[in-house]
C-alpha cells in the first residue's frame, strides 16, 4: 500500500508537475480561507456582508483549485 | 480661544531669567461650542511644577485656563482616572514624568472613544463590557462556616498575581487595534484579564460557566496578540498573556 502511494505521489502530469508535489499545497487553501475569515471579522461589521463575502470567497477557491488541477493534467 | 491665548500669553511673558519653559500642547473640545477639536498649546516654567504630567495639568488649569477638563484623584497611580494618551502613548498623568528633553507634549483623550468634554472620555461602553463578564464571586455551595471568608491556600492566592492589580484605566483596551475595529464586540484586554482573574480564582464555582460566556467568536477571539496592551499598562500587567491562558482553558 505504501509503495503504491509513493508511486502514486511520483506520477507526473502532462506539464511535469508530480502528484506529491501538489497535494502537499492543497491546506495553503484551507489556510488562507481561515486567514482570510479572521480578517473580514476584524474588519467587516455587518454580518450579512461579513458571510456573503466568505461565501464568494469560498466559490472562488473552488474555482482556482478547480482550473489548477485541469492546468497541472 | 480668547481664554487660552490670553493664558499662553501670560505664560510666555512669566518666563524670567532661569526658567525652564515648554510647551504642552492639549486636545480641547467642548460640546457647549461644538466644533472642530484643536490642540491648544500652554507654556509652563518647570521650575515651577511638579515632575508629572498630571502636575503640569493641574498648574494649567489652577493658574492659566479652569476651563481645561480631565479626570483625577488619586495622584499616585491607584485609581486609573487619569488615564490619557501622553505623546502617543497610553498612561496615567499622575504616573507620567514629564520629558524635560523634548521641546513639546502632547496630551490627547485615550485613542478611539468618545469624548465628553476635551481630556475626559466616555468610560460606558467600557463599564458595561466589566460588568458582563459578572466580576464577583459566584458559588454553588455554601460556605463552610457560614458568614466567615472562604480561605485559599498561598498557592491558590499566587495565581491570582497580575491580575488584582488592574485599576480599570482603559489604558490597554484603548491602545489595542482590535478593540478599535470591535469595541462593542469584543470584551478587550481589561475585561478579559478580569475575566481571567475570577477564572482562576480557587474559591469561585462557575468557572465552566464563566469560560462558555466568553467563548465567542468575537467576545475572546478577536485578540490577535498584538500585545499593545502589555506595552500600555501602567501597572506593569500583562492582560495579553491572561487572554492566552482563557484561550488554552478553552481548548
Amino acid at each position: 500500500e505504501l509503495n503504491k502511494a509513493a508511486k502514486f505521489s511520483r506520477q507526473s502530469s502532462s506539464r511535469g508537475y508530480t502528484n506529491g508535489s501538489f497535494l502537499r499545497k492543497i491546506p495553503v487553501v484551507f489556510h488562507i480561507h481561515e486567514g482570510m475569515e479572521e480578517i473580514l471579522a476584524d474588519y467587516v461589521h455587518q454580518e450579512m456582508t461579513r458571510n456573503l463575502i466568505v461565501m464568494s470567497l469560498g466559490l472562488f477557491q473552488i474555482i482556482v483549485l478547480k482550473d489548477i488541477i485541469l492546468f497541472l493534467l | 480661544t480668547s481664554t487660552g491665548a490670553e493664558a499662553e500669553t501670560k505664560a510666555s511673558s512669566g518666563g524670567g531669567r532661569g526658567s525652564n519653559l515648554k510647551t504642552f500642547q492639549i486636545y480641547r473640545w467642548n460640546p457647549d461650542n461644538p466644533g472642530k477639536p484643536e490642540l491648544q498649546n500652554y507654556q509652563i516654567d518647570l521650575k515651577d511644577c511638579g515632575p508629572m504630567v498630571l502636575d503640569a495639568l493641574i498648574k494649567i488649569k489652577n493658574e492659566m485656563d479652569p476651563s481645561l477638563t480631565f479626570r483625577r484623584s488619586c495622584r499616585e497611580g491607584i485609581c486609573g482616572s487619569c488615564a490619557m494618551n501622553i505623546d502617543g502613548c497610553n498612561g496615567l498623568a499622575c504616573l507620567t514624568k514629564i520629558q524635560d528633553e523634548a521641546s513639546e507634549t502632547t496630551i490627547t483623550p485615550l485613542p478611539h472613544m468618545f469624548v465628553i468634554k476635551d481630556l475626559v472620555v466616555d468610560m460606558t461602553n467600557f463599564y458595561n463590557q466589566y460588568k458582563s463578564i459578572e466580576p464577583w464571586l459566584k458559588r454553588k455551595t455554601p460556605a463552610s462556616v457560614p458568614a466567615k471568608e472562604i480561605l485559599q491556600s498561598k498557592k491558590d492566592r499566587a495565581k491570582l498575581d497580575g491580575m488584582y492589580e488592574c485599576i480599570l484605566c482603559a489604558c490597554c483596551s484603548t491602545s489595542c487595534p482590535s478593540y478599535w475595529w470591535n469595541p462593542e464586540s469584543y470584551l478587550g484586554p481589561a475585561a478579559l484579564l478580569h475575566a481571567n482573574r475570577w477564572i482562576s480564582d480557587s474559591r469561585d464555582e462557575y468557572t465552566k460557566e464563566r469560560l462558555e460566556a466568553i467563548d465567542d467568536e468575537f467576545k475572546l477571539y478577536r485578540c490577535h496578540t498584538i500585545l499593545n496592551c502589555a506595552r500600555a499598562c501602567p501597572k506593569g500587567l500583562n492582560p495579553g498573556k491572561q487572554i492566552t491562558h482563557i484561550k488554552q482553558l478553552q481548548r
